[in-house]
């Protein structure tokens, strides 16, 4: 097993004092000051890479955006020679900027750049709630409609995404469906009846 | 399938689940969540410990406890019943967090430490770390393999460049 080195000092969460630093990749080491014991875990970072890339010789492969640079990888996604300026490591390929920025490359990788995952079923919940929540209620065809709407675009992205598809199960998908009916029914019905109130009185 | 770990926070909620070759921390908001990585390529340390959560305990006994104080100042026997499932409840939450603890992790990052927490048994947070540290290292030697950090040492065979 390759021997562990130590980049960061390890500090006690508690009292913050440095601790000793473990002589295995895996140990439980106590803080002599504050007495908590900890399980620490050291690994072996990669060093970052530098980012000045190295001007080609004659006999070497040349980088397809900067043809003065010497290729040192390729693009996971075209297959041409980039240098370390072009390089960018997602999902552990590498990619090159000109491909991610491309409409092909940017669908293929834009979840691994999304700030935000899109849940449509949580919006789908919330319309329900407000259904059923006074005085919401009242407006309860207005959240239905929002939620259906929602509730649709969470089954299309059920069917796209596989992230999503991992964090919404398909019983999420018969609730928000079997809820959304029941509430409409019941909305409806209501409206219905105070309505005939009202004509009747 | 990857196991996820769920923070509860006073303000806050966020759920932590392990990919290949990054830790996912999202947090939810109206209709999305905002998605914070940790790539796995330079974590150095992950330092995990446990405590007890008194916050919750003390919240806890407050919620729970002030009710069935009022009940037994009451003193009817119809409330019988409610003190006793209320006192049930009780001692079934706090002999879960007695047991369970929270559990904190610390990992370090290229110098910035990322700190989240969970109330969960030990048995889901140990497969948590497994997987964790084993993607951790799957992921650091990969990148070892990939890009070598120590250049080769230059033999007397190897043509040398010419520098005209």
């Amino acid at each position: 097993m390759a021997q562990a080195v130590q980049i960061t000092p390890i500090l006690c969460p508690k009292c913050h004092t440095r601790l000793e630093p473990p002589q295995t990749r895996e140990a439980s080491v106590q803080c002599q000051r504050c007495g908590l014991i900890t399980k620490a875990y050291l690994f072996t970072p990669a060093l970052p890479e530098s980012d000045d890339a190295k001007p080609a010789l004659p006999e070497d492969a040349t980088c397809i955006t900067h043809p003065t640079k010497q290729a040192t990888k390729i693009c996971a996604g075209t297959g041409d020679y980039i240098c370390s300026l072009c390089a960018i490591e997602v999902k552990g390929e590498i990619y090159s900027a000109h491909y991610i920025s491309q409409s092909q490359g940017s669908k293929k990788l834009q979840s691994e750049f999304e700030r935000r995952h899109p849940r449509p079923d949580r919006e789908v919940r919330n319309y329900l709630l407000l259904t059923i929540i006074p005085p919401f209620f009242y407006f309860g065809f207005v959240w239905l409609i929002l939620g259906l709407i929602r509730y649709v675009q969470m089954v299309n992205l059920r069917r796209t995404s596989e992230r999503y598809r991992s964090m919404v199960g398909r019983t999420s998908v018969v609730v928000g469906g079997v809820l959304l009916a029941l509430l409409g029914s019941l909305w409806v019905l209501g409206a219905g009846a105070l309505v005939m109130a009202m004509m009747d009185s | 399938m990857a196991t996820k770990l769920r923070q509860v926070g006073w303000f806050r909620r966020q759920t932590i689940e392990v990919e290949p070759h990054q830790l996912l921390l999202l947090q939810p908001e109206w209709g999305s969540d905002r998605v914070r990585r940790v790539l796995f390529d330079r974590v150095s340390t992950l330092v995990v410990w446990r405590v007890m959560p008194w916050d919750r305990i003390i919240v806890v006994l407050i919620l729970l406890g002030v009710p069935t104080t009022l009940l037994l100042s009451l003193g009817s026997d119809d409330v019988t019943l409610t003190i006793g499932g209320i006192f049930l409840g009780i001692a079934l939450l706090l002999v879960r967090y007695v047991v369970v603890r929270r559990t904190h992790f610390a990992v370090a990052r290229a110098d910035t430490m990322y700190r989240f927490n969970t109330i969960a048994g030990s048995g889901k947070v140990d497969r948590f770390v497994d997987e964790l540290v084993k993607a951790i290292e799957t992921v650091q030697a990969a990148h070892e393999t990939i890009t070598p950090q120590t250049p080769q040492p230059a033999t007397d065979d190897e043509p040398s460049i010419p520098l005209d």
